[in-house]
C-alpha cells in the first residue's frame, strides 16, 4: 500500500513532466523509466542492493549516520515493490495526459490560468481514469512483486515474507493448503484489480 | 475609432517549410485573416496569444510591450499574462464542466458572486438560459461556439482572437453568430481578429481585411471583387 502511495505521487510527476515537457535526453531518461519493466526482477534487485545494501552507493551513507540498513526490512519490500511497479503507473498515466486535447491545455491558458493550475483544473479531471488505471495497474504489478523483494529484502517469515514469498516457502515447504489460500486470494485480489483497470481505461475511450 | 492601433505586430517567424512575415495594425475593430488552408492563419493567431514565440519582431496591445527581439533575448510576456481571449476551432469547451461552470472559469481571480451574475448575463445575451447545468456534449454546435465566446469575453480581454470560430455551424446559426460577435465588439470596444477561409463571412464581417499569401500577411481593402478575385485565382491555380 505503502509502494502504491509513494508510485502513485512520483509517478504522477514523472507521467507529467514527460508528457508536457520537452528536454534533451527525454528518450534516455524514459528509458531508464521503463528499465525495470524488462529486466530480469533478479537483476532490478541487485541493482537495488549494490544502491541500497550496506556497503551500497547510498546505504554506505545511511548506515555510516544511523547505523540502520534497509537490507531485509519490510521497508525493503516497499522499495523494491516501488521500483518494479513505476514504469507501469508512469507510462499508463502519461498516455492519458497525452490524450488530452492541446486546445483544452491552450484554452485554460489564454483564460490566464499558470500550468499548475491548469494541470489541477484541467489535465487530472480529464485524464483520471487513466490515471486510476494506472495505479491499479501498479498496485497489481507490487502486489505480486517476487525477485527484486527476494533480492533486497530476504524472506524473513513474519517481515519481508509478501504474499508471493509466503507462496514459495509454503510451497516449498509442503503446507499446501496455505500455498492455495494465498495463490487463490492473490489471483482474485489481481483479478479483480484488473477488471478495475480495464475498466477505468475502456470508459477512457 | 481605427485611427490609433490598438494592436500592433512586426513579426519574422520560420516554421518547418515556410516563413511567415506579418505586419498588422488593428483598432478597435473587427480585422478579418483570409487566406488558403495551411497558409499560416492560425500560427499567426498563435504567435499573437502567445502560445509560440515569434523569431523576431515585436507585438504591442494597448502600448504594452508583448514581446520583442529574438526568442532567447527580449521581452516575453508568457500567453497566461497577456489578457487576449481565444477561440478555437474547436471551441476546446471542458467537458467536465457544465456550460455555466465553463463560462464562470473565464472568470479567474474576479469576485465569485459579481462573475456570477455576469455569466448569467452573457447566458442570457448569448440566448443560453436554461442550459447552464448541461455537458457540453449535451448541446448543438451553435450553442458550445456561443459558450466557448461568452467563456472569453468574461475574462474582459483586451484582444479576441477566433480560429475559424463558425466553420463548424449551419447558415442561420453562422448569421447569428456574427451579430453576437458584432455586438460584444461594440459593447468591449476591443479588436477582434477572426480567421475564415469563407469569403462572405469575410467581406460580411471584416473592417479590416489582412490576406495571407506565401508566407506574407498584408493589409487589403475589403472588397467583394478582390476577395472572390484571390478565390478565383486560388481554385485556377489548381
Amino acid at each position: 500500500m505503502l509502494a502504491t502511495l509513494a508510485v502513485t505521487l512520483g509517478g504522477l510527476a514523472a507521467a507529467f513532466v514527460l508528457a508536457r515537457a520537452r528536454f534533451r535526453g527525454k528518450n534516455l531518461v524514459e528509458a531508464a523509466i521503463l528499465l525495470p519493466m524488462v529486466l530480469p526482477p533478479t537483476v532490478t534487485g541487485y541493482y537495488l542492493v549494490m544502491l541500497l545494501g550496506r556497503f551500497g552507493v547510498i546505504g554506505r551513507h545511511v548506515y555510516s549516520w544511523t547505523g540502520w540498513n534497509i537490507m531485509f526490512t519490510w521497508q525493503a519490500a516497499v522499495v523494491a515493490a516501488a521500483v518494479v511497479s513505476f514504469p507501469i503507473m508512469v507510462t499508463t498515466a502519461q498516455s492519458a495526459i497525452e490524450a488530452v486535447d492541446p486546445e483544452m491545455i491552450d484554452s485554460s491558458t489564454m483564460l490566464g490560468y499558470s500550468r499548475t493550475e491548469t494541470a489541477l483544473r484541467v489535465i487530472l479531471p480529464l485524464a483520471w481514469r487513466g490515471i486510476f488505471s494506472g495505479i491499479a495497474l501498479a498496485f497489481t504489478r507490487a502486489l505480486g512483486e517476487f525477485g527484486a523483494t527476494l533480492m533486497l529484502a530476504g524472506n524473513i517469515p513474519g517481515r519481508t515474507d509478501t504474499m508471493p514469498l509466503a507462496i514459495y516457502s509454503a510451497a516449498t515447504s509442503g503446507d499446501w493448503e496455505k500455498a492455495h489460500m494465498l495463490v487463490i486470494t492473490l489471483t482474485l485480489l489481481s483479478v479483480c484489480m484488473l477488471a478495475a483497470a480495464r475498466g477505468f481505461s475502456r470508459r477512457l475511450l | 475609432m481605427s485611427a490609433d492601433p490598438v494592436l500592433r505586430a512586426r513579426i519574422r517567424h520560420s516554421l518547418p517549410g515556410f516563413a511567415l512575415d506579418i505586419d498588422l495594425d488593428l483598432g478597435r475593430e473587427i480585422g478579418v485573416l483570409f487566406g488558403p488552408s495551411g497558409s499560416g492563419k492560425t500560427v499567426t493567431l498563435r504567435l499573437l496569444a502567445g502560445l509560440i514565440r515569434p523569431d523576431e519582431g515585436a507585438v504591442t496591445l494597448n502600448g504594452l510591450i508583448l514581446s520583442r527581439g529574438a526568442s532567447g533575448s527580449g521581452i516575453y510576456v508568457p500567453p497566461q499574462k497577456r489578457r487576449i481571449g481565444f477561440v478555437f476551432q474547436h471551441q476546446a469547451l471542458f467537458p467536465h464542466m457544465t456550460v455555466l461552470e465553463n463560462i464562470v472559469y473565464g472568470a479567474r481571480g474576479q469576485d465569485k458572486t459579481i462573475a456570477l451574475a455576469e455569466a448569467r448575463r452573457l447566458l442570457h445575451e448569448f440566448r443560453l438560459e436554461g442550459l447552464e447545468a448541461r455537458r457540453p456534449n449535451r448541446i448543438s454546435g451553435g450553442q458550445r461556439q456561443r459558450a466557448a465566446l461568452a467563456r472569453a469575453l468574461i475574462a474582459k480581454p483586451e484582444l479576441l482572437l477566433l480560429d475559424e470560430p463558425f466553420s463548424a455551424l449551419d447558415y442561420q446559426t453562422r448569421l447569428h453568430m456574427r451579430d453576437c460577435l458584432v455586438k460584444a465588439m461594440k459593447s468591449l470596444g476591443i479588436p477582434v481578429l477572426l480567421v475564415t477561409h469563407d469569403h462572405e463571412e469575410a467581406v460580411a464581417l471584416a473592417a479590416k481585411l489582412f490576406i495571407v499569401e506565401g508566407g506574407t500577411l498584408r493589409l487589403s481593402a475589403a472588397t467583394p471583387e478582390l476577395i472572390l478575385g484571390l478565390d478565383k485565382q486560388k481554385n485556377g491555380g489548381k
